[in-house]
């Protein structure tokens, strides 16, 4: 067994950077082709590469964090169901699995029957006290989180995919199966409504103006 | 429309100049509010996924898996399309599967002493009579000791510890690698074994939860107990540790504690041009090769390597594994007080779960896996604090993947002073201090970041990165460095450096069979014994050997280097065998 793979199986979310550096090196392809023979070694490690994209994705996109753990589970057990039939293409795998994200993030919604209010003190699940910096950490990913929900769904995508995953343009093209000039004008479109949608709040516009105290 | 698309794009290159693709750097401002607003969100993290959380993930997602290629004989054949004449047998089965579910709701989540775990018991005695095959049975077996543990635990949720579902896991598991190897299927062993790491660290997670809400150590030992047991006699089916280089139990080996400068068990024969041998498997001493080449540095400081720590005659007081967490699931796993430890595993946590693990503190500690975490899980692993360590594991010679540290300064002999067999990761081996015997650094450390032991007087063999992977690999900083692989001797594909100025000698100064990438031998000094100042079996990419210096043994530059910019040992004393280019292969002049 190639030892990189093993690796791989062995990663946690915050090692994504690693991880991603090792995906590349590794097959991709031929782990999905392993995993659609039903290796379940195979199937972790892809689950080990890519769970923690797919959770920070959730994690803008769910109203809550409880909410973006479920639906990465579910992003994955659909990956595992949909393995059988899923054909290898010159698109990525990666792209495969956000096209199930952003098909389960909608199907929430629509199940929810709203696009809620993000609560800000029902994703603060934690118990302890936090530390101060985290605190602020916490409130302007909610924050952030808030201004994104107010975007359309693609937008969210685009943006996430660009500034959180920092893909290519030519990537996210792909992912999105959509041209770069189309890309690039939607990024244009977000980026214009997040920034009059954070520019509501008092401290990100201080930010937004780019000046330097 | 024509405004918008310039201005699109427009947009899109100062997005790419200030947030470039692939990177993780984030700018502080720019005066364009919406390229501040991308730098916000490139900025803002999500909470991280817990590892608790993850794992739970990963369960449920190899149970789906599970459910999907339930059997290996069938895989997919019930999935991609049912042959007319199982189509009856399907319905019929439908039924009664759709009946099971009717009650499973209800029976599923129900603990001991609830209405309905009869059922819930009824349901998995079916389940078991059901399943036909050796294969079928483990992965039923398997499924029930991890309801086992998540009964336990909604049990303990209530205030109640019984040992009896917990035995009851263990049984389960047990039953299940027993069915495993009667099957014979290699696939299905490996996924047993994946699954029963899964549910022992859930297991030995579970104690902990017990431990910490006040149940009595009374009550738990006896469980820990049994749990340890089934872990060490093999009645699990747990994957292999990496194995250390020659079990210190296997080495007949003298019974004083190792002292650097004490002639050891590493005089194994040097790397031979070429040669597969990674030191710390085939190339031990109990090896049939023979040596090719005298390294002119060996008799500076071979070592008391590996094994020297479990020879060490058992000191009054400790042994055993008596103060640490010698199999301890993930979390914070701290080691035992300050004090002198003695005897196998007795200060640090050996076989610790993923978490942060930190070795014993300050003391004295000797023998195997005495001071770090031997075989910990990924995570923030930290070794054995100042001290002086001796024998096998003074790091983390078997961390997963991670932030290993090794050792801290002092005096660290033996194997292990730093991350012997890490994972991909930061790994960095001992600091500054004496190191000696196998292992200073992360010998056969994953990717990553490695950084060999830090300036001090390091010996033995893996003062650098022996056997690493790609990625970035510095071998041991300034110092006297001697024995086998002061450099990265048979580091991956990536910018491998050589030790860096100081007296080298020994085997494997440089990066003697080196991947592709930029490889560059040891700096000016003065250097000897085999392979110790070039890249003698380099692969393609730009390949320096030695600087000025004096140079003599084999490999002064890049022998057998591949295609790429190789560049032979500058002016200097240059003697031995491959002062220059060697048989290099397509290198410019």
């Amino acid at each position: 067994m190639d030892l990189p793979l093993l690796f791989a199986a062995f990663f946690r979310p915050d090692e994504l950077a690693e991880a991603r550096k090792l995906a590349e090196a590794i097959d991709i392809q031929q782990l999905v082709q392993r995993a659609k023979a039903g290796d379940g070694e195979a199937v972790a490690i892809l689950y080990r590469l890519f769970s923690g994209a797919i959770y920070r994705y959730m994690a803008f996109r769910a109203p809550t964090l409880t909410d973006a753990e479920d639906l990465t589970a579910e992003v994955f057990i659909r990956m595992v169901e949909g393995l059988p039939s899923y054909q290898v293409t010159e698109v990525p795998f990666e792209a495969w699995l956000y096209r199930i994200a952003a098909v389960r993030v909608a199907d929430f919604y629509r199940q929810l029957g709203r696009r809620p209010e993000t609560d800000l003190t029902e994703t603060m699940i934690d118990d302890e006290p936090l530390p101060e910096e985290q605190i602020a950490q916490q409130q302007a990913f909610e924050a952030l989180r808030k201004a994104l929900h107010q975007l359309s769904d693609e937008y969210q995508t685009i943006l996430l995919l660009r500034f959180v995953e920092r893909k290519s343009h030519e990537e996210v093209a792909r992912i999105l199966n959509k041209s770069m000039t189309a890309v690039k004008s939607a990024q244009h479109r977000a980026l214009n409504q997040l920034t009059t949608l954070l520019g509501a709040d008092q401290k990100i516009r201080h930010y937004l103006r780019g000046r330097r105290d | 429309m024509t405004e918008h698309h310039s201005d699109a794009e427009r947009l899109a290159r100062r997005l790419d100049q200030a947030l470039p693709p692939g990177e993780t750097r984030v700018p502080q401002q720019s005066n364009d509010p919406r390229v501040n607003a991308a730098i916000l969100l490139a900025r803002t993290r999500p909470p991280a996924l817990s590892p608790e959380t993850d794992q739970r993930i990963l369960g449920l997602v190899m149970a789906a898996h599970r459910g999907h290629f339930s059997d290996n004989g069938a895989r997919l054949t019930l999935r991609r399309r049912s042959p007319v004449v199982l189509r009856g047998l399907l319905a019929a089965c439908l039924v009664v599967v759709l009946l099971v579910a009717g009650l499973l709701p209800v029976s599923a989540a129900s603990v001991p002493g609830d209405l309905f775990y009869p059922v819930k018991q009824a349901l998995e005695r079916v389940e078991l009579a059901l399943a036909m095959t050796d294969a079928a049975q483990a992965q039923a077996h398997l499924r029930h000791a991890s309801r086992r543990i998540a009964e336990a635990r909604i049990l303990l949720d209530r205030g109640q510890f019984d040992a009896g579902v917990v035995n009851a896991a263990l049984n389960s598991l047990r039953v299940s690698a027993r069915k495993a190897r009667a099957s014979g299927d290699p696939g299905l062993i490996d996924e047993v074994q994946a699954q029963t790491v899964i549910v022992a660290s859930e297991f030995t997670g579970l104690l902990q939860q017990a431990s910490a809400r006040g149940v009595s150590t009374a009550d738990l030992q006896p469980v820990a107990k049994s749990l340890q047991m089934a872990v060490s006699d093999g009645t699990l089916l747990l994957p292999a540790p990496p194995e250390p280089t020659s079990p210190p139990t296997h080495t007949p080996g003298p019974t004083s504690q190792p002292q650097a400068g004490e002639p050891g068990q590493q005089d194994q024969p040097p790397i031979a041009a070429g040669s597969d041998c990674a030191p710390g498997d085939s190339c031990q001493p109990d090896s049939t090769a023979t040596p090719t080449l005298s390294p002119t540095g060996e008799g500076a400081s071979r070592q008391s390597g590996a094994g020297g720590g479990a020879d060490t005659p058992t000191p009054p007081g400790q042994q055993g594994n008596p103060s640490g967490n010698p199999n301890a699931g993930p979390g914070n796993n701290s080691g035992s007080p300050p004090g002198s430890n003695s005897g196998q595993g007795n200060s640090g946590n050996p076989n610790a779960g993923p978490g942060n693990n930190s070795g014993s503190p300050l003391g004295s500690n000797s023998g195997q896996g005495n001071s770090g975490n031997p075989n910990a899980g990924p995570g923030n692993n930290s070794g054995s604090p100042p001290g002086s360590n001796s024998g096998q594991g003074g790091g983390n010679p078997n961390a997963g993947p991670g932030n290993n540290s090794g050792s801290s300064p002092g005096s660290n002999s033996g194997q292990g002073g730093g991350n012997p067999n890490a994972g991909p990761g930061n790994n960095s081996g001992s600091p500054p201090g004496s190191n000696s015997g196998q292992g200073g650094g992360n010998p056969n450390a994953g990717p990553g970041n490695n950084s060999g032991s830090s300036p001090g007087a390091n010996s033995g063999q893996g003062g650098g990165n022996p056997n690493a992977g790609p990625g970035n690999n510095s071998g041991s900083p300034p110092g006297s460095n001697s024995g086998q692989g002061g450099g990265n001797p048979n580091a991956g594909p990536g910018n491998n450096s050589g030790s860096p100025p100081g007296s080298n000698s020994g085997q494997g100064g440089g990066n003697p069979n080196a991947g592709s990438g930029n490889n560059s031998g040891l700096p000016p000094g003065s250097n000897s014994g085999q392979g110790n100042s070039g890249n003698p079996n380099a692969g393609p990419g730009n390949n320096s050997g030695s600087p000025p210096g004096s140079n003599s043994g084999q490999g002064g530059g890049n022998p057998n280097a591949g295609p790429g910019n190789n560049s032979g040992s500058p002016p200097g004393s240059n003697s031995g065998q491959g002062g220059g280019k060697g048989q290099g292969g397509n290198g410019n002049t």
